[in-house]
């Protein structure tokens, strides 16, 4: 989309025009919802969060000021969204971490706290079909920070600047868990160069 | 990804260094031939748009709730303001009034008609007084101007 256009349509969305918010959703939401369902695993639970961060900007709209970075926006939200849902729910994705895998850095971003009861587990969450490809199930056994960062790289875009700034840490703790993620992505795909 | 967002700036490469930076670029377009958006389930954007239009109406419902209040909070400032300056500017009630240093002209009245007739009955007391005395006055005269005045008797102790 031209930026003169998404400008155009941030001051409809500002005016309160849903059909303005219509397109947004249409833009976003696939990139968007890929990114959640990738970080968190579970479908239903992809389609509140998306909606979550839907209505997190229009909240936010009024505050918004545009300056072309509406899609580091919208992650930045998403990712904000993830973290509380599960410091709020004492629930975690059901991947693992860095830390629990003798990963080198462990202070990057946890998502929560403990795996929760009620969990419903791997099988419940392999309903969507991308999720069950090789990728999808490789990516799930990427410790958590190592994933995050890989999906943010990917779908928002952000610079590696600006992913560290949202996860408050160090750029160079950035890189690194994106060129070990990647590399150990590769070697669970039986694709290393 | 696009290819020019894969490529790492200067710090970020002195960070990773070369060969790692070099590395993660090769991947992260190798992960970009495999790693598409997913599809959206079906009904979905039109459970966010639901979403979205019930925020919109809850926040007009808000925004007009605080004109509401804004207009209410108004109104009473107006109120109690007008409150305050008619306290500030009534006329003043009697119990308000200062201590008369006059007394009521109906009562300066009176006591006039009083002291009036005092001086009268004095002025008249004083006449008598003087007509009485004139007359003791004139039978003295003729006593004294007599052979045998009385009061010769007692003038003469021894």
């Amino acid at each position: 989309m031209e930026p003169k256009e998404l400008a155009d349509l941030i001051a409809r969305c500002k005016k309160g025009d849903q059909r303005a918010y219509d397109r947004l959703v249409a833009l976003y939401s696939p990139r968007l919802y890929g990114y959640l369902l990738r970080l968190v695993g579970r479908p239903d639970d992809a389609e509140e969060l998306l909606q979550e961060v839907y209505l997190r900007l229009v909240r936010g709209m009024e505050r918004y000021r545009h300056d072309g970075q509406l899609t580091a926006y919208l992650f930045r939200i998403a990712t904000n969204v993830v973290r509380d849902r599960y410091r709020r729910r004492k629930v975690r994705p059901r991947h693992v971490s860095e830390s629990e895998t003798g990963g080198e850095d462990d202070e990057g971003l946890g998502l929560g706290d403990q795996v929760s009861a009620d969990d419903p587990g791997p099988d419940a969450s392999l309903r969507h079909g991308e999720r069950s490809s090789a990728l999808g199930e490789a990516l799930e056994k990427l410790p958590e920070e190592q994933r995050q960062v890989i999906l943010l790289r990917h779908f928002s875009e952000m610079s590696f600047g600006d992913i560290a700034d949202l996860l408050e840490c160090p750029v160079g703790t950035v890189l690194a868990r994106a060129h070990r993620g990647l590399k150990r992505l590769r070697e669970l795909m039986g694709d290393e160069p | 990804m696009s290819p020019e967002r894969d490529n790492l700036n200067e710090n970020e490469r002195e960070l990773l260094g070369a060969q790692s930076a070099d590395e993660l670029v090769r991947d992260q377009r190798w992960l970009a031939g495999r790693l598409e958006s997913a599809d959206l389930p079906e009904g979905l954007e039109a459970r966010v748009s639901g979403a979205i239009a019930g925020e919109l109406a809850r926040e007009r419902r808000g925004a007009w709730a605080r004109r509401l209040a804004v207009a209410g909070l108004a109104a009473a400032m107006l109120l109690l303001a007008a409150t305050v300056w008619m306290v500030v500017h009534q006329p003043a009630t009697p119990t308000d009034q200062p201590i008369a240093t006059e007394p009521p002209k109906s009562v300066v009245v009176a006591r006039r008609d009083d002291v009036d007739r005092l001086v009268n009955d004095y002025v008249q007391t004083i006449d008598q007084d003087v007509v009485a005395m004139s007359d003791e006055l004139a039978v003295l005269q003729d006593e004294m101007s007599g052979g045998d005045a009385p009061w010769r008797d007692l003038l003469d102790v021894k």
